[in-house]
């Protein structure tokens, strides 16, 4: 008999499906292995997020802010064998020290989605990365208020064919970098192997 | 593509074609993506890209026979190249060239242990291995011995040897390299010391060689691409213990400066330190949480930067302490022990000086490195920060001029917010011997183009003004190297001069780090 949980799961799997569907065309592409997806638990909006992420299958790992432990203790073992993606939502600091590491295993940050707290409690958000999730973050606005579980829908089910770096891919993760985003300012994030087309 | 000047793109794509058949075109970087990694991620100039420093590609090579096919490319090319071991000098540069359009050679991938010799106490380094990771070794081989690294541990034992980098054990971590492998602008591969002997089983423990000492020419410089280093290795204690001295008189600094050094210099200690606990209590430096009173500030203010007495009435008041000396020693127990013993019965012949003694510390609990920062970037929305940190002798006459000068020049700027960061500071201990403090602090980087601008412009000033004195920077940030090599003008620069010599008879194509420490190669240098 199918769980209640199994189908919702696989309720929410179509959800996830039908804007790479609009994307795509036709069936979801190949989604990328994801080891862990991380939140900072000490902010509500990421809590919901790892939550989501849950729900769409993913391995969730609330964090608080710390990256070292985890880090040294399951990723750098693993990626000096096996590099594999990881997505996540963080603070900036969080995000950034990952890519540093990451960067050593020739990994990259594939995805960024800026999620900026407004005087009125809500968030304002932008998006870096290839046009599929650019499209899904333009999609939030101040006032979507589940925004969490869409960005948890945009990092649990990344394209496999959005980790190449190529001109073609027309990604523009590369101008997330540079901002002062604010200790309060929250950021999804894919970091994932890449690899180099022509 | 970002290419470096009087390069022509054909030439550039060529090279990075021949580079790509020697380490494999995969570690060959020129994407948007890839080269956002190689930048100063807390470079002086965000909103200026035609300012900042900005490499064109990167090459990452696993050998050295790699580098030096990578080296003999760049000379037949005329391409410039940059080495970076980690490129993690978060405030002095990062992985960010000195010259514009250069190719990064990321030795990253060079990350082995050569050797670790317990009995004699020498490591052998690639330069691509982290603190992080090293320590990871230390520790699963059970080596009883200490590894120095600053926090965070990301960076290179290498890279920050030659950057003379420092940590809390050493202090001075180039005073632990003997022998080096330098790969040359032209290719050929050098080992110092008596490396240079072969068979010789001393490379790792005896500098010296025979003939003029070469080791420094490769540190903070553009004469070579190191690809291994050997490491003197310090053991690990039994115990460290520490004491602190406090004094609510700031005519107490210099007896207790004087004290604190001639301890060390006899061997009793192996490290100290001085502070003025209230007048530093309000810094946010170095992310610093403010603990002091608010007239802290306001006398920090003052064009007069309050007097004397006010500060140590407020210390009092306050029950912060107006001077704060510290000390340690390391080692044996008993041989601790029987130091500390002494050190106190000196120390308490201080009048109005209180001793304490701390708590006794095995070596095993030397906390690992970790990738933490304890402040970073990103904390009140600023975007990174550079360092500022001249050095001056220990005295206490030196040490409020410095502070004054500094105060003071923030003041004539109107910067009250980096002035209420600096706040005030002797420093974070004495190094090299117990016998250099060295003031360190950020200028913080934001979004707002025109502040940045006018804090470079501050720095500046501030390097001005510690020349008019004689108070050096020993590291600078790629921003500034050309205004720190402006300091040792001793001479009409002859130093400046020299290194030009020998960059142009040993780089002739001036290839290898252009600009790197203020020294260009002819083709690119101002007449």
């Amino acid at each position: 008999m199918t769980s209640r949980r199994t189908f919702i799961q696989a309720g929410l799997a179509a959800a996830v499906s039908i804007p790479f569907a609009k994307a795509f065309g036709s069936l979801p592409p190949a989604a990328m292995p994801l080891h862990a997806v991380y939140f900072d638990q000490r902010f509500a909006a990421a809590r919901a997020f790892g939550e989501a992420a849950v729900r769409l299958g993913g391995n969730a790992r609330a964090m608080s802010g710390a990256v070292h432990d985890f880090w040294y203790h399951d990723l750098a073992p693993r990626w000096r064998t096996r590099p594999i993606a990881i997505a996540g939502m963080t603070d900036p600091q969080a995000v950034f020290l990952l890519e540093m590491m990451a960067a050593d295993v020739g990994m990259r940050v594939v995805y960024r989605g800026h999620h900026l707290p407004q005087s009125s409690g809500r968030y304002a958000h932008e998006g870096f990365g290839p046009p599929h999730a650019r499209r899904a973050v333009a999609e939030f606005d101040v006032a979507t208020r589940n925004w969490a579980t869409g960005a948890a829908r945009i990092v649990a089910h990344w394209p496999l064919a959005e980790c190449s770096i190529a001109a073609s891919t027309g990604t523009n993760v590369g101008a997330a970098s540079g901002r002062a985003l604010g200790h309060q300012a929250l950021v999804s994030w894919v970091i994932a192997p890449v690899t180099r087309v022509g | 593509m970002r290419l470096p000047k009087g390069i022509s793109e054909r030439s550039f794509r060529n090279a990075l074609q021949e580079f790509g058949a020697v380490v494999g075109n995969e570690w060959v970087f020129s994407s948007d993506e890839d080269m956002a990694l190689y930048r100063d991620a807390y470079t002086p100039f965000p909103g200026e890209p035609d300012k900042q420093y900005l490499a064109g590609a990167a090459v990452s090579p696993t050998t050295v026979e790699q580098v030096q096919q990578i080296v003999r490319i760049a000379n037949k090319h005329r391409i410039p190249l940059y080495p970076v071991s980690t490129g993690r000098n978060l405030g002095f540069g990062g992985s960010s060239p000195t010259y514009t359009g250069s190719v990064i050679v990321d030795l990253k991938r060079m990350n082995r242990i050569v050797e670790i010799n317990t009995r004699e106490g020498y490591m052998i380094l690639e330069p691509g291995i982290n603190f992080i990771e090293l320590h990871r070794h230390f520790k699963a081989n059970n080596i009883p011995y200490v590894l120095q690294s600053p926090m965070p541990g990301w960076g290179s034992p290498v890279g920050n040897a030659l950057d003379h980098g420092s940590s809390t054990v050493v202090r001075d971590n180039y005073s632990l390299v003997r022998g080096m492998e330098v790969v040359l602008p032209d290719g050929e591969v050098l080992r110092t010391g008596a490396g240079a002997v072969p068979g010789s089983k001393l490379w790792a423990t005896y500098q010296y060689g025979y003939g003029p000492f070469i080791n420094g020419m490769f540190s903070q410089s553009s004469l070579g691409i190191v690809t291994k280093m050997c490491f003197s290795l310090v053991p690990v204690w039994e115990t460290q213990q520490g004491f602190t001295l406090t004094s609510y008189s700031t005519a107490d600094m210099q007896p207790i400066i004087d004290a604190l050094l001639l301890l060390q210099m006899q061997g009793v200690l192996d490290g100290w330190g001085i502070e003025s606990p209230i007048r530093e209590s309000m810094s946010t430096n170095d992310g610093r949480r403010p603990y002091g009173v608010p007239q802290v500030k306001e006398l920090l203010r003052r064009a007069d930067g309050g007097s004397v007495a006010e500060w140590d009435a407020l210390g009092r008041s306050s029950n912060i302490p107006v001077v704060r000396g510290t000390g340690f020693a390391r080692g044996p127990t008993s041989v601790v022990d029987a130091r500390l013993a002494h050190a106190r019965s000196v120390l308490s012949r201080l009048p109005g000086v209180a001793f304490e003694l701390g708590r006794a510390a095995a070596g095993a609990d030397i906390p690992a490195p970790t990738i933490e920062f304890g402040f970073l970037a990103i904390q009140e929305a600023n975007l990174g920060h550079y360092y500022f940190a001249p050095v001056i002798n220990p005295v206490a006459e030196e040490i409020f001029a410095l502070n004054d000068t500094i105060r003071r020049t923030l003041l004539d700027a109107g910067d009250f917010e980096l002035l209420d960061n600096f706040g005030w500071s002797a420093g974070r201990g004495a190094f090299f011997g117990g016998k250099v403090l060295w003031i360190q602090f950020e200028f913080l980087v934001y979004e707002d183009v025109a502040k940045n601008q006018r804090r470079r412009e501050l720095y500046k000033k501030l390097v001005d003004v510690c020349t008019k004195r004689g108070w050096l920077l020993p590291r600078a940030p790629v921003a500034f190297q050309g205004e720190a090599m402006g300091q040792y003008s001793f001479n009409d620069d002859v130093l400046r001069r020299f290194h030009e010599t020998v960059k142009d008879a040993l780089d002739p194509n001036g290839i290898l780090a252009p600009g790197k420490s203020g020294i260009w190669p002819k083709h690119l240098r101002k007449s």
